[in-house]
């Protein structure tokens, strides 16, 4: 089974719930997609930077929701993008929110390290586009 | 000034005028002799003056000087004298008068009474008065409006000292600045202070300093003096408008958070979980379904638990009307405390309290029980793991409004990064702690509608202390 590269997906939101249909979903769409679920930036930080140097078991792509407790979305982009001088691999982040305001997708896509912004709820036809071109 | 000179019978018949009478008389020349000069007079006034010609005729007295209306269309003033002129033998031959107009200076003076009393008048409504200090001769001098402005009556003497006297204590450095600093550059200043008038009612007021120099050296002081004390108090409302405007448009945003994360995001998982389960059916187990069914009763129980919390926040905000309640703060602690008693039993946590500052607190007995119950069970909750738990409660006041607060030794916030969440909806700061963060949320807008203020001091593995000042902004707290 190992015909083409797995890809990885990491998710980053507090809410169990989004994890669980978000999990499920992308088992639906390919069963060999990887799948990590942190529940807050600073969490997730911690594992990049311990596995920074290993692209195997950093994620492909990057699903960061915007408001979450202790370190939130906007605050894990700057300590990410501090990151980005040990991390190699090309890692595209997607931000989601259920944010409706316009101004949030704004400065979502203002941001460099940011491929898209995409407004919950999240939905199959949305997930394959985001691992769209790579999954296959 | 124009000035007629005429000799005539007592009857008034003109039997010569000296040149120059046309003017006054408003006749030609050689009209004027023959002519009846009680008929230069008005109507009204042509008998009285008939008859002092003839006192003066018979009795040879002088008559005047009489101010006598002169004849329609036009209303002029003659001043009139009249002498009788007599022969050797003392008969009184002919009548002697001299006739001015003095209109002119009669309508100067009638403008200038009118204009003073209008400038009066102006002044008075504007409520600007004028003063002046001689610098030389020490002397201060205040109009009427300066004197009604101060409460004082006309004998009311003002000297530099009792003027800057009349000053509210904070304000008498400043008038003395801006007096000393006009004296030695010359250059006018506008000051706005508080004043207490003769008696004693506090007002503000706007002072204009000038001065006058002369040979580079100021010798009077002058300027006006206004009662701002109307404006002052407008003022002050439309801030405290805007104060509250700012708070309303702080909360509507913050609903507006609110709304977007979270009443649309469990929202979201519903649909996508609905979603889940018709396209899912026939191909997952159905053990997955059960899954389905257990996130979707979450995702409700979530959204209902954020429906209550805002529904208490909103309702809170127009409370205005709740009666205050006479609480005694030891009988309510205690109450609070053996409500609490399984927790603190199980957490071994050590409560005291010291409320000799402030034993009563007049406030909403439901709103305070809620606000001290949430403060002290968030103290028992945020604890560190083998330390034993200390809580102690202050109350005090602080001016006229009562304040109390819960310190505890617990897990701290780190106030660095969470600074302003801290009193948002469902905050949490506690990695693995199931913290609603909703408390300190309603609490907040229970203590905010009732012109109150939560304040937090906390440091991380330390402890926090929350502050409730339970009437900062409100105005005027009773007696």
């Amino acid at each position: 089974m190992r015909s083409h590269h797995h890809l990885s997906v990491a998710l980053i939101d507090d809410d169990r719930t989004y994890q669980f249909t978000t999990e499920r979903m992308l088992q639906r769409i390919d069963d060999h997609i990887s799948f990590r679920w942190f529940s807050d930036g600073e969490e997730a930080l911690l594992y990049l930077t311990e596995h920074a140097g290993a692209d195997d078991t950093l994620p492909d792509i990057i699903i960061l929701d915007i408001n979450m407790p202790y370190m939130n979305g906007w605050q894990f982009l700057d300590a990410f993008h501090q990151l980005r001088s040990v991390i190699r691999k090309p890692i595209r982040i997607f931000m989601v929110s259920s944010s409706a305001d316009d101004r949030d997708a704004k400065r979502a896509r203002s941001q460099v390290d940011v491929t898209d912004y995409i407004e919950k709820p999240i939905t199959t036809e949305k997930l394959s586009a985001i691992i769209g071109g790579r999954a296959a | 000034m124009t000035e007629a000179i005429v000799l005539h019978g007592p009857n008034g018949v003109i039997r010569y005028a000296a040149p120059g009478c046309e003017r006054l008389l408003e006749m030609p020349s050689d009209e004027i002799q023959g002519s009846n000069l009680l008929d230069r007079l008005d109507e009204s006034e042509r008998k009285r003056v008939k008859q002092a010609f003839v006192r003066c005729a018979l009795r040879g007295q002088a008559y005047g000087p009489t101010l006598v209306r002169a004849a329609a269309p036009v209303v002029r003033w003659f001043e009139v004298r009249t002498q009788p002129v007599r022969d050797r033998a003392g008969h009184t031959l002919e009548l002697h008068t001299v006739i001015r107009d003095l209109t002119a200076r009669i309508r100067f003076h009638e403008d200038l009474s009118m204009r003073e009393a209008l400038e009066r008048e102006a002044n008075e409504l504007a409520a600007v008065g004028g003063w002046m200090l001689d610098l030389r001769a020490g002397s201060l001098y205040w109009s009427p409006e300066v004197r009604r402005i101060h409460e004082v009556g006309e004998d009311f003497v003002p000297t530099l000292q009792s003027a800057v006297d009349f000053y509210a204590p904070e304000a008498r450095p400043v008038i003395t600045q801006a007096v000393e600093e006009t004296i030695a550059t010359g250059q006018p200043r506008t000051v706005e202070l508080p004043l207490v008038t003769a008696r004693g009612r506090k007002i503000w007021v706007r002072a204009l300093l000038r001065s006058h120099m002369e040979g580079g050296r100021a010798v009077r002081l002058y300027g006006a003096l206004q009662d701002v004390t109307e404006r002052k108090a407008y003022e002050e409302k439309m801030s405290q408008l805007v104060d509250e405007l700012t708070w309303q448009r702080d909360r509507l945003a913050e609903f507006g958070h609110i709304v977007t994360h979270h009443l649309r995001g469990p929202v979201c998982n519903l649909v996508t979980l609905s979603d889940m389960m018709k396209e899912g059916r026939d191909e997952s187990a159905p053990r997955e379904d059960e899954e389905l069914v257990d996130h979707v009763a979450d995702a409700a129980k979530q959204l209902l638990a954020t429906f209550d919390d805002v529904t208490t926040a909103v309702t809170s905000v127009d409370t205005d009307h709740l009666p205050n309640d006479t609480i005694d703060v030891q009988d309510m602690l205690l109450k609070i405390v053996t409500g609490l008693s399984a927790d603190i039993q199980r957490s071994s946590a050590r409560i005291s309290w010291d409320i000799t500052h402030c034993p009563k607190i007049s406030y909403p007995t439901v709103y305070f029980e809620t606000i001290v119950r949430n403060l002290i069970e968030n103290a028992l909750t945020y604890t560190v793991s083998g330390r034993r738990p200390v809580i102690h409660i202050r109350t005090w006041m602080d001016g006229t409004s009562p304040c109390l607060s819960v310190a505890d030794n617990g897990s701290g916030i780190d106030l660095g990064r969470y600074g302003d969440a801290v009193f948002r909806l469902r905050t949490t700061f506690h990695r693995g702690r199931s913290g609603r963060g909703t408390g300190l949320f309603t609490i907040r807008h229970l203590i905010e509608s009732l012109d109150g203020d939560i304040t937090v001091d906390s440091t991380p593995d330390v402890g926090s202390t929350f502050i409730v000042n339970f009437f900062k902004y409100r105005p005027e707290q009773g007696t």
